[in-house]
């Protein structure tokens, strides 16, 4: 794109509208949640602050209200819950798939890529039916069981990138040596494959965290956050919904800075030329 | 310490491409053998087989007395240095040397011991506490190296270690193994696509083309009495010149005629082709075995050629001549009064002439057939 | 057997996996498939009986006398007779009533048409956004780091948060129309965003590609920035107009790129579910994945097992023809 286009004016300008309703919404979240009834009651809002100021009633009223603590803890029980379980079962098949000959390698993938596209509207009908039975309808270990079909393909994928990265030799070299197939797995591969897993969990916990459609379908009165919120908005509570969704966003934007500065380590870099 | 040795092995894939086609090698206890050919002959592959880490189609591998076919890499008792090396990139120096001896519960002291004396050999002593990517890639390689030294295997392996290193390096390297061998004395299977650096270290050199071995002989030997045309053309640098021609018999003496050009052949070289006379046959002549005229005034086997192309590296040129159609390439004496593009006198000298069969490429004038 | 005894390690790493895979997302698909074939009435019905069964086969278990068990075995005798006759009614067996249930329902056939204009729209849109933004991002310019993270700032942000914001906006009493009567262009009466027809659609379009931006922006940016530097120092060599080489040049090179993101985008864009549920309810404005599930809290299973059929039966599609162009590629380019 020549200087033509780049005018200064117009670029900015586009710039800065891009910019504006890209961020307004989110400043209209934490605003709103501080913000005192009669300001946003009123037919015609302030755009930016209202003359009362910053209250933090609605904070009180939501720290108070004791429905808080038991949707933040569920939330937190399954998304916890379904990290660590998703690693331990995808970790392992991620390593194998990834040294695998291309022709199953990619039979594999595709096998993953596909399980990911289904839409979950249809495969939560018959879960639901099926956990009605099991007596799993409501409790957070039923949540966690259907949290682990939308994410496991998801972790397999990046996990299989993660190995792919981590070089033959070094598994060949750890034979020569005289070590066994699973202390090499033990020794070589899993501290290789930390910094990768680590981030992969981050990311599982954070699609757990504000997962809906499968909690929607499968809860009846115990609540996740996201649940909660949506409960609020049905019912015009938009004071509670906004404190909730400023909740729910807290722990996304510290894992999303960490994951952000994470930089693929140097790591291999020594052992390979 | 110990000899291996390969019966009729061979290595075909799941695809059905037959990467080995059926070798057989002995290789003596304490030898230095090394194994050389271009990309693709198989050569890495052999060398893989021998630690385990290819299967064996079929054929058997024996390692001392025992047969290894089926045992897997742990239980060989070899050690191995890799192209990239294969450091792991997690653990020190010291800790990647000591990984093979704790498996095999060594004392601590027993590890410490053979880790630091390696160190020492290799002159790794100050580095021992450093991880992999802080080294440069010399003292990376050695580190390899040491890895092998401290499990006092009965084999070494090295797969194409050195082809990494820039230059100078490399000759630094290939003189510091060679010492380590002989001061070792243990059996070393060396493997490498650079000719001159399997004539400098090999106690004997095994040539291999597409998965067949071409010849199996001490580095003399390869160069003196080429088994074929192809050790002939991949040992030596600049590569033997091969001509084609024919044999024919004027009056008494034997002749090389191609293109106009006649070459008499010495006698004892005539007894070995006869049988070839009238019919097509190749020559072969090392570019040492060039001369210029002006050495020899009455020398037989004058050939005239223009010269094509100068190269010159200071202690001598080389020169690629045109003569009788076909290019030739020589070695003379720095200061040889030779000029672009304008024809001279050249002496080929017979004596140091191979013939080859145009079909089989086998060397005629050296064996028996 | 030797490779099972050779690889056992391996196979034990991989089997829970696809286990699980196997278990807990083709069998549900399977057995939604098999549910939308199976006529409505025939179903309840069948749910009934079958887990009467069942409570009466645990109360005979705790019958305290012979004659409460005799009570028990009558009623058993009945509800299995009934089930009988169940299975050997009109309803039973393999049926398409849900099929035509569903394209006779007009809610379900405006979902359809929903559903496709939010994907149409809602891809040009984003298609057009994210390139212009990408394109920009290219080029170095004051502020260019600052801007990249405020572009990127959404995807962070939870879809319930996101779709809980747009209510806020979108609400007759809301910013939008806040700001609109703030510029001038409206009146007193606010506009009722969520009544169904082309403005709920355009909302739904609206917060979807808000969320979506950053994700179609990485992607082209990834594309743009494969175009080695070379090309465009060639270009410019042969002096062409700014506008001719995005089209002729830029574009062409970018395609598996946008055919990729589109088909990707697709493949979402069909199944979308959380924002158009709470920005637009089930009421005024279904689409399919919101049609499939308010069939489910009214209970018809086997009515909204035939949407979700439909619904996995389209994206399939997607899938398939992704998986084609993808292996096309891999073949010109290998």
């Amino acid at each position: 794109m020549p200087k033509k286009l780049l005018q200064p004016l117009p670029f900015y300008l586009y710039l800065a509208v891009v910019s504006l309703i890209i961020l307004y919404p989110i400043f209209l979240m934490f605003k709103i949640s501080a913000s005192h009834p009669a300001d946003i009651m009123k037919p015609h809002k302030d755009l930016l602050w209202g003359p009362a100021g910053i209250t933090l009633e609605h904070w009180h009223n939501v720290f108070t209200s004791g429905l808080l603590l038991p949707s933040l803890f569920k939330s937190l029980l399954v998304a916890t819950m379904v990290m660590i379980l998703a690693i331990l079962i995808a970790a392992p098949a991620a390593y194998v798939i990834s040294r695998l000959g291309s022709l199953f390698k990619y039979l594999f993938i595709i096998a993953l890529f596909i399980s990911r596209t289904f839409p979950e509207v249809a495969i939560a009908l018959p879960v639901s039916v099926v956990f009605l039975h099991w007596n799993l309808l409501d409790t957070s270990f039923g949540l966690i069981l259907a949290h682990l079909i939308k994410v496991l393909p998801y972790v397999g994928w990046i996990l299989i990138g993660t190995f792919e990265a981590i070089p033959l030799s070094l598994e060949e070299a750890s034979s020569v040596d005289g070590a066994s197939k699973i202390r090499t797995l033990r020794k070589v591969i899993f501290p290789l494959s930390l910094p990768g897993i680590a981030v992969a969990a981050m990311l599982v916990w954070l699609e757990s965290w504000n997962e809906f459609t499968y909690a929607l379908y499968l809860t009846v009165s115990e609540n996740t956050l996201p649940l909660q919120t949506y409960y609020y908005l049905n019912r015009g509570g938009i004071f509670n919904s906004a404190a909730y969704a400023t909740i729910i966003t807290l722990p996304v934007i510290v894992l999303t800075f960490i994951l952000q500065r994470y930089i693929t380590s140097g790591m291999l870099a020594g052992g390979v030329k | 310490m110990a000899q291996v040795t390969l019966q009729q092995v061979r290595k075909v894939y799941a695809n059905g491409y037959e990467a080995v086609k059926s070798i057989d090698l002995d290789i003596h206890d304490g030898e230095f053998m090394v194994l050389v050919g271009p990309s693709g002959c198989a050569k890495s592959t052999t060398l893989r087989m021998i630690a385990g880490l290819e299967d064996i189609t079929s054929g058997d591998l024996f390692i001392g007395e025992r047969k290894v076919n089926d045992l897997p890499p742990s239980k060989r008792n070899v050690a191995m240095v890799f192209q990239d090396y294969a450091l792991y990139p997690h653990m020190t120096v010291y800790e990647n040397m000591a990984y093979g001896l704790r498996i095999r519960k060594l004392s601590k002291d027993a590890i410490h011991q053979r880790v630091t004396n390696a160190a020492h050999v290799l002159g790794l002593a100050e580095h021992l506490a450093k991880k992999p990517k802080a080294l440069s890639g010399g003292q990376r390689q050695r580190v390899a190296v040491g890895r092998t030294l401290v499990r006092e295997p009965e084999v070494f392996l090295f797969d194409e270690p050195l082809s990494n290193l820039d230059a100078k390096l490399r000759v630094h390297m290939r003189a510091e193994i060679i010492k380590l061998q002989k001061a070792l004395a243990t059996t070393m299977v060396y493997v490498t696509h650079d000719q001159v650096e399997a004539m400098t270290m090999g106690d004997r050199i095994c040539v291999l083309d597409a998965g067949r071995i071409m010849q199996v002989d001490t580095p003399l030997a390869l160069y003196e009495r080429p088994a074929n045309r192809f050790v002939a053309t991949f040992v030596g640098s600049p590569a033997m010149n091969m001509l084609r021609g024919r044999l024919a018999k004027e009056h008494e003496t034997y002749c090389f005629v191609s293109g106009g050009m006649t070459l008499t052949l010495p006698a004892d070289k005539a007894d070995t082709v006869k049988s070839y006379t009238n019919k097509d046959i190749e020559l072969g002549i090392r570019p040492e075995h060039m001369l210029d005229k002006r050495t020899d005034t009455q020398a037989d086997n004058v050939v005239r050629g223009t010269v094509l192309l100068i190269e010159i590296m200071g202690n001598e040129i080389i020169v690629h001549v045109d003569v009788a159609g076909q290019t030739v390439i020589g070695r003379l004496d720095a200061h040889a009064p030779v000029a672009h593009g304008v024809e001279h006198d050249f002496i080929l000298d017979m004596r140091h002439s191979y013939f080859f069969d145009p079909k089989s490429g086998k060397n005629v004038s050296c064996y028996r057939h | 057997m030797r490779f099972v005894k050779t690889y056992w390690l391996e196979m034990l790493m991989i089997i829970p996996l696809f286990a699980y895979i196997i278990g807990f997302t083709l069998l549900p698909i399977l057995t939604n498939i098999k549910e939308s074939f199976i006529d409505q009435r025939f179903g309840r019905r069948y749910d009934i009986l079958v887990s009467k069964i069942a409570d009466i086969t645990y109360d005979i278990g705790q019958a305290q006398d012979s004659e409460e068990q005799r009570a028990y075995d009558k009623e058993l005798a009945e509800t299995a007779l009934a089930l009988e006759r169940l299975q050997h009614s009109p309803y039973a067996g393999v049926s398409l009533s849900n099929y035509r249930k569903l394209f006779k329902d007009r809610s379900f056939v405006k979902a359809i048409f929903n559903t496709l204009a939010i994907t149409l729209m809602g891809l040009s849109l984003q298609l057009v956004i994210a390139m212009s933004i990408a394109l920009l991002l290219t080029r170095p310019f004051h502020g260019k780091g600052f801007f990249r993270t405020i572009v990127l700032t959404p995807l962070g942000i939870p879809t319930i948060v996101s779709a809980t914001i747009m209510t806020y906006i979108f609400d007759t009493a809301g910013y939008l129309n806040e700001v609109l009567y703030k510029l001038g262009l409206l009146g007193e009466v606010p506009i009722d965003w969520a009544q169904g027809g082309w403005l709920s659609l355009c909302m739904v379009v609206f917060a979807d590609t808000w969320k979506v931006l950053p994700f179609m922006v990485l992607l082209f940016l990834a594309g743009l920035e494969a175009i080695p530097p070379s090309v465009h120092e060639a270009s410019q060599i042969d002096g062409s107009p700014p506008m001719y080489k995005f089209f002729t040049v830029t574009l062409p090179l970018m395609r598996p790129y946008i055919t990729i993101a589109l088909i990707l985008r697709a493949i979402d864009a069909f199944r979308i579910f959380e924002l158009p549920l709470i920005l637009a309810g089930t009421a005024t404005t279904p689409l399919i994945s919101t049609f499939t599930y308010s069939e489910y809290t009214r209970q018809n299973y086997n009515l909204s097992a035939a949407s979700g059929t439909i619904l996995t039966g389209i994206i399939l599609i997607f899938v398939f023809t992704y998986l084609y162009i993808v292996e096309r590629e891999r073949e010109t380019n290998a």
